[in-house]
């Protein structure tokens, strides 16, 4: 298949992505980069937005300079309009709209998620590509809940998918206290998101019976604000046969024990080519285009397009 | 709250056939065995031991045709009563294992509404292993031939007999083969599959 051979569909919808997981060193970054730069080889126009408050470093991946004013200036003058803060890079309908590596998050003004989520859906392009930063913080997991796909980047290890889970709870009670109707539930909801209680509030099941014990009129409505969250998982930096099932074994283990619906969009092998180019301040899918990683990131770039869950199907 | 089924347990649609039901249950066993890097973040030793058993116990029941079908039998009955409670959630409810085992085996349905039996004969009062064997013999049938006219296989019929109630898969099932047995016999299914039931000590 040519590479700007997409599918009317795929083509024609608007969407916003958040590559998350919690965990630093997973190569969030990257893959973000990667990804989007292979979208905008497809033909879509991409804003990668570089949302790792405090730790801003997607510039790099690209082989770009820090830009000179960032996402965080964007949400700080308050502004709806982001078009005047996505910078050019040296590709084609790829922009950036980017951070800096010494500013933090803090003095956020009230109401900048919201302002925010306008702003990147008012951007005249096909897609957004947000590359978060690691941690549950507050505004990182009110960004990625702003995502219409929320990619969970992670590598295989015990550690890592033990971030993405604990991702995974703050997002969905994030989203549960802010969207259910009910100060009751909002205060019983944010009382087990740390402490004692978050021990016995694990998974969504934990969750739902929370609500159903204040207000089981409230039941109906919290499990499709779960259920429609589209989640996906991919795993970097593989190395062997046990890395590449590692992906399918942590989704199914997420819907079995975790209750979300979580698919699996593919992985990435680990490449030395990836951090020689990013080491030269390259972009890899550029100067590494023939590497396998770069091979896995067209064939991941596809899967997310299409969404198609690699998960075993029996 | 929904309980996870022996077809959830295993991650497979209902109506899958056998292979998928073994590839699934090859998944299942490499997901609980120890040599899977997600579990260890997210279930205990404990948890992944249970959760073992569980898929082992699944696909012994799954995997023979006569046990599964029995199961079905239970879960479509099952079914209709869940839909009239409307209580099942959108996505399988993660459950503890321990909680699991005793809703998995739950008090069994009704199913002689369903279909009554053609001929309904005289059961005795008190019914138990002795007394089946007995209302065969009388019917000059041997357990081989129940077997073939119920679909029950023989030593499951024989572990009936023997009142070997730990031998057999679970209540469930044996109302299951109890069921087919009666008919088999000619006898009315209600009555006998009660009766034999009061007495039952497996799991």
């Amino acid at each position: 298949m040519r590479e700007t051979d997409l599918t009317s569909e795929e083509s024609r919808r608007f969407e916003v992505w958040a590559f998350g997981g919690g965990k630093g060193g997973t190569g969030k970054s990257a893959l973000a980069a990667s990804v989007g730069f292979q979208l905008s080889r497809l033909g879509k126009r991409v804003v990668l937005v570089d949302a790792d408050f405090g730790g801003a470093n997607l510039h790099t991946c690209l082989g770009v300079a820090a830009p000179a004013r960032s996402l965080l200036d964007l949400v700080r003058a308050g502004g709806t309009v982001a078009d005047e803060y996505a910078h050019a890079t040296p590709y084609p309908n790829l922009r950036l709209i980017g951070g800096r590596v010494d500013e933090g998050a803090g003095g956020l003004p009230v109401g900048w998620a919201a302002r925010l989520s306008t702003a990147l859906r008012a951007l005249p392009v096909d897609l957004v590509v947000l590359d978060l930063g690691a941690g549950v913080g507050p505004e990182t997991v009110e960004v990625m809940n702003l995502a219409d796909l929320k990619v969970m980047v992670s590598v295989p290890e015990p550690s890592s998918i033990e971030n993405v889970v604990s991702l995974l709870r703050s997002l969905c009670l994030q989203r549960l206290v802010q969207r259910l109707p009910s100060n009751e539930v909002r205060r019983r909801l944010q009382a087990v998101q740390s402490g004692e209680a978050a021990m016995r509030v694990r998974s969504v099941g934990d969750m739902l019976r929370e609500i159903e014990a204040v207000d089981p009129s409230l039941l109906g409505a919290a499990r499709a604000l779960i259920e429609e969250m589209a989640i996906t998982l991919v795993t970097n930096q593989v190395r062997d046969d046990a890395d590449r099932k590692f992906g399918a074994q942590t989704a199914a283990v997420v819907r079995r024990h975790f209750g979300l619906p979580m698919s699996y969009a593919g992985f990435v092998h680990h490449d030395d080519a990836v951090w020689r180019t990013l080491r030269r301040g390259k972009m890899f899918m550029v100067d590494a285009s023939r590497s396998r990683a770069a091979e896995d990131i067209r064939r991941l770039a596809r899967n997310l397009l299409q969404r198609a869950d690699q998960s075993p199907v029996f | 709250m929904k309980n996870k089924t022996y077809y959830e347990i295993l991650g497979v649609a209902s109506h899958v056939g056998s292979g998928q039901i073994q590839a699934a249950y090859r998944f299942a066993r490499s997901l609980y065995s120890g040599e899977a890097t997600p579990t260890y973040g997210l279930l205990t030793a404990d948890e992944r031991d249970q959760m073992l058993a569980l898929v082992e116990e699944a696909y012994a029941a799954l995997s023979n045709p006569n046990v599964r079908r029995d199961y079905d039998i239970h879960l479509a009955a099952q079914g209709v009563r869940s839909h009239a409670q409307e209580s099942a959630p959108p996505h399988p409810e993660p459950v503890p294992p321990e909680r699991t085992r005793a809703a998995r085996v739950p008090p069994a349905p009704d199913l002689s509404a369903a279909e009554p039996p053609s001929e309904p004969a005289r059961v005795p009062e008190q019914v138990n292993g002795s007394v089946l064997k007995a209302l065969r013999e009388s019917r000059h049938l041997t357990i081989d031939q129940i077997a073939a006219l119920s679909k029950v296989g023989s030593r499951f019929l024989k572990a009936l007999e023997d009142d070997r109630h730990d031998a057999l898969p679970g209540r469930v099932f044996a109302r299951g083969f109890l069921i087919e047995y009666a008919r088999a016999l000619r006898v009315s299914d209600t009555e006998l599959v009660e009766r034999y039931l009061k007495h039952w000590t497996g799991k």
